[in-house]
């Protein structure tokens, strides 16, 4: 059928994040694409080609409610693929644009996350819904009470203390005040986060990203149209997609608190990207971030610090935004907003700042290569993008 | 350049008296493909599975799949909420970006036995947005055939077409199997969205199927991917004319020009399409190129290569895995005809507001 070819990023979509947007989902979807072709200086018959990425559709109660946002994306009459994996959506969405274009079967792909989580009134039922009927969901478990038991075992696993949860989110609700699309920016101390009622011990209100409306916008293309369009050329070097058995409690590892689906994702990715050593050759991640401590098992998983070292990491401040190895310097999903299908904001701000048009939360290194990761289905999916220049 | 093979299929429904679980079920039709492949579990590399939240009763419904398809610390999450159409023509994009793996495609679907018709009304009414067209819904105890009903009002009156012809052709493709209906049948049973009838709509059943695409088969193939399309339009009714499937005529368009077929009445040997509607069969043939406008249902009456065996008509209707089972079926009955091609076609969204089409090459 086709070539393989090279896949860049021509540019990224943004839009601010709110706990209610008045915006319907497909006016996100029109705003976000219309902010990524003026960005690349692109028009929309240039797209061949959409994917779109949502995290599922109780959300909005419309079955397959991509196909009402197929006009105000642009995309009528044209290819157009739906992709859902809850917040792995984050990666799984761009990976299959990157497909596209990889397999020589589209030129550019345009590529839009999004949610708009306020349609619904409980999003926790919603996510009980995630579970079989037969066993788990008459429990009542639901997200955050499944993290609980994670971070549980995360913490009891490495010996890491509440803390230092709570200094990453000082940290990243922090970093959300210099970013316009973020809807939590904020200044407030450990103590702030760890007086903040539990809402499945030992994760806090303030451990926990907030519900939000939202979209984002990538657009991937061939190697020779980027070259036409940008001198200044960012590439897809690597991705990986993990994924584990769906029943929580039969982990192939037996143990919540290391995710090797995760390591698997990031493994995939820097082999293909031909990374050996991340914690040097990486100069920003964004990791995903919708609880604290997830952040920090992601960030072991990708090697950006050692494992069960991510808690001695934030706080000797490698992870700040002059630190060695910034992490979520746009305030993350924590700070950001967490619009579970537009997890991929966290790949466009890594985009944002290979390309040095992070504004104020540009950081002081200089970035060549930058990861995003993203976490979904039932606890069980992980993919980790690696982009960069040559 | 690469090509991406069909290595390998499977198929499963429930035997008579046992209610196997969706897991089983797709565990059996991936275990079939997996022998027909002549690989081990340990060769897949990746998935693209399909499924609809709402149909299944569940979110993120694919998530369970995983562990049916021997996807477990693999790369096995991608999931589609289109028609698994849509999920060959993506499992082709990933094999073919990552040549040397073996990505599984597979849906199932077990609406037929756990969808209650109180449940399944409400199943429907949500395929419709909720401002502008959900309202039109109210005392329609089919939602999904207003839209279909419809299309068919706008086909039948821009041809003037009786709709005596819609019934020839429902009758036609049931005949022989256990939901046969006659054409008097289908005539006479209550109007659900007009012209359409109880009887033009296909029953529902349980299925599962899987596909396994690879870039490489040394132990052999059931066929090769000729071409892939697929497209959307506007989900909103309003925004469409009905009396035709356009998603399904550009989708072709692109899968005919991947695969280099110019006249597809004559080059293809086999077209399966989706007809859980009669009309969308009608209309598919045409915008599939199998017949001029307004003559798709002469040509279906007095042709032999669209859908042989009845489709869903005859076999019973598995939203979003009935298009691979009927791909799966097609490919076992052709396996003497190399060079042979086929054609599958498969829609989503509300009125048929997406489709995709693969074009494929039996392997000798």
């Amino acid at each position: 059928m086709s070539k393989k070819q090279r896949v860049g990023v021509a540019s990224v979509g943004m839009m601010p994040f709110n706990r209610v947007l008045e915006d319907t989902a497909e006016e996100m979807a029109y705003k976000v694409a219309k902010d990524a072709l003026g960005r690349a200086g692109l028009r929309r018959d240039d797209i061949d080609a959409w994917v779109v990425g949502s995290a599922v559709d109780a959300f909005s109660g419309v079955n397959e409610s991509d196909k009402f946002l197929v006009a105000g994306a642009g995309g009528n009459g044209k290819p157009w693929f739906r992709n859902a994996t809850s917040g792995s959506t984050a990666v799984s969405t761009p990976d299959l644009a990157y497909s596209m274009v990889a397999s020589g079967q589209h030129d550019v792909v345009m590529c839009i996350c999004y949610e708009k989580m306020s349609d619904n009134e409980n999003s926790q039922k919603v996510f009980n819904y995630v579970y079989d009927p037969a066993w788990v969901r008459p429990v009542g478990l639901n997200v955050p009470l499944q993290c609980g038991i994670e971070a549980r075992a995360y913490l009891h696993r490495y010996g890491i203390e509440e803390e230092e949860m709570a200094m990453l989110s000082v940290q990243s609700l922090g970093n959300a005040l210099d970013n316009p699309y973020a809807q939590r920016g904020k200044e407030i101390t450990i103590q702030d986060v760890l007086d903040s009622p539990y809402i499945s011990w030992p994760v806090k209100v303030l451990d926990t990203s907030p519900v939000s409306d939202g979209a984002r916008a990538a657009i991937f293309v061939s190697e020779d149209k980027l070259k036409e369009i940008d001198d200044d050329p960012v590439y897809v070097k690597g991705i990986g997609r993990g994924a584990d058995s769906y029943w929580f409690m039969g982990r192939r590892n037996n143990d919540l608190g290391r995710l090797d689906y995760a390591y698997l994702g990031a493994q995939q990715a820097y082999e293909m990207a031909g990374i050996k050593n991340p914690a040097t050759e990486v100069h920003v991640a964004e990791v995903y971030d919708p609880f604290t401590y997830k952040a920090m098992q992601h960030m072991e998983a990708a090697g950006l610090c050692e494992e069960g070292g991510a808690g001695k990491f934030i706080r000797e401040g490698h992870a700040a935004r002059d630190g060695k190895l910034p992490v979520t310097p746009s305030g993350g999903l924590l700070g950001e907003g967490n619009p579970i299908g537009a997890g991929m904001s966290r790949m466009t701000w890594t985009w944002l700042q290979v390309k040095g048009l992070a504004g104020e939360c540009q950081v002081e290194r200089d970035v060549d290569t930058a990861i995003s990761s993203g976490w979904g289905g039932m606890y069980q999916y992980n993919a980790t993008m690696v982009i960069g220049r040559d | 350049m690469s090509t991406v093979k069909v290595a390998g299929v499977g198929w499963a429904q429930p035997g008579g008296g046992e209610q196997p679980s969706h897991a089983e079920l797709l565990y059996r039709a991936t275990r079939q493909a997996l022998e027909d492949a002549g690989l081990k579990r340990d060769a897949i590399t990746s998935a693209v599975t399909t499924s609809y939240d709402y149909v299944e009763g569940r979110n993120l419904s694919n998530q369970f799949t995983l562990d049916s398809i021997g996807g477990v610390m693999k790369s096995c999450d991608l999931r589609l909420s289109d028609d698994g159409i849509h999920s060959i023509a993506a499992g082709a994009l990933e094999a073919l970006s990552e040549p040397g793996g073996a990505v599984v495609v597979g849906a199932v679907q077990m609406a037929g036995t756990e969808l209650i018709e109180s449940t399944n009304r409400a199943v429907e009414e949500v395929y419709f947005e909720p401002l502008y067209l959900r309202p039109i819904l109210a005392g329609a105890a089919h939602p999904e055939a207003l839209a279909f009903g419809l299309a068919a009002r706008a086909y039948l009156e821009r041809h003037g077409i009786d709709e005596a012809k819609l019934a020839e052709l429902v009758a036609a493709r049931s005949a022989g199997s256990a939901a046969a209906r006659t054409v008097a049948e289908v005539l006479d049973s209550p109007v659900i969205a007009g012209p359409l009838r109880e009887g033009h709509v296909a029953s529902r059943a349980d299925a599962a199927a899987t596909l396994i695409l690879t870039t490489e088969a040394p132990n052999g193939a059931r066929a090769t991917i000729r071409g892939t399309g697929w497209c959307a339009e506007d989900g909103q009714l309003a925004n469409r004319d009905l009396s035709e499937q356009r998603p399904t005529a550009l989708a072709a368009k692109q899968a005919y020009e991947a695969a280099g077929v110019s006249d597809p009445a004559a080059e293809l040997a086999r077209v399966e399409t989706y007809n859980a509607y009669a009309i969308d069969e009608a209309q598919a043939a045409e915008a599939l190129g199998l017949a001029d406008s307004g003559k798709g249902l002469d040509a279906l009456l007095d042709g032999d290569k669209v859908n042989p065996t009845g489709g869903v008509q005859a076999s019973g209707w598995a939203r979003g895995a009935a298009s691979l089972v009927q791909t799966v079926r097609a490919m076992e009955e052709m396996k003497d005809q190399p060079g042979a091609l086929l054609a599958s076609q498969g829609w989503c969204g509300c009125g048929a507001s997406s489709s995709a089409v693969a074009v494929f090459e039996i392997d000798g």
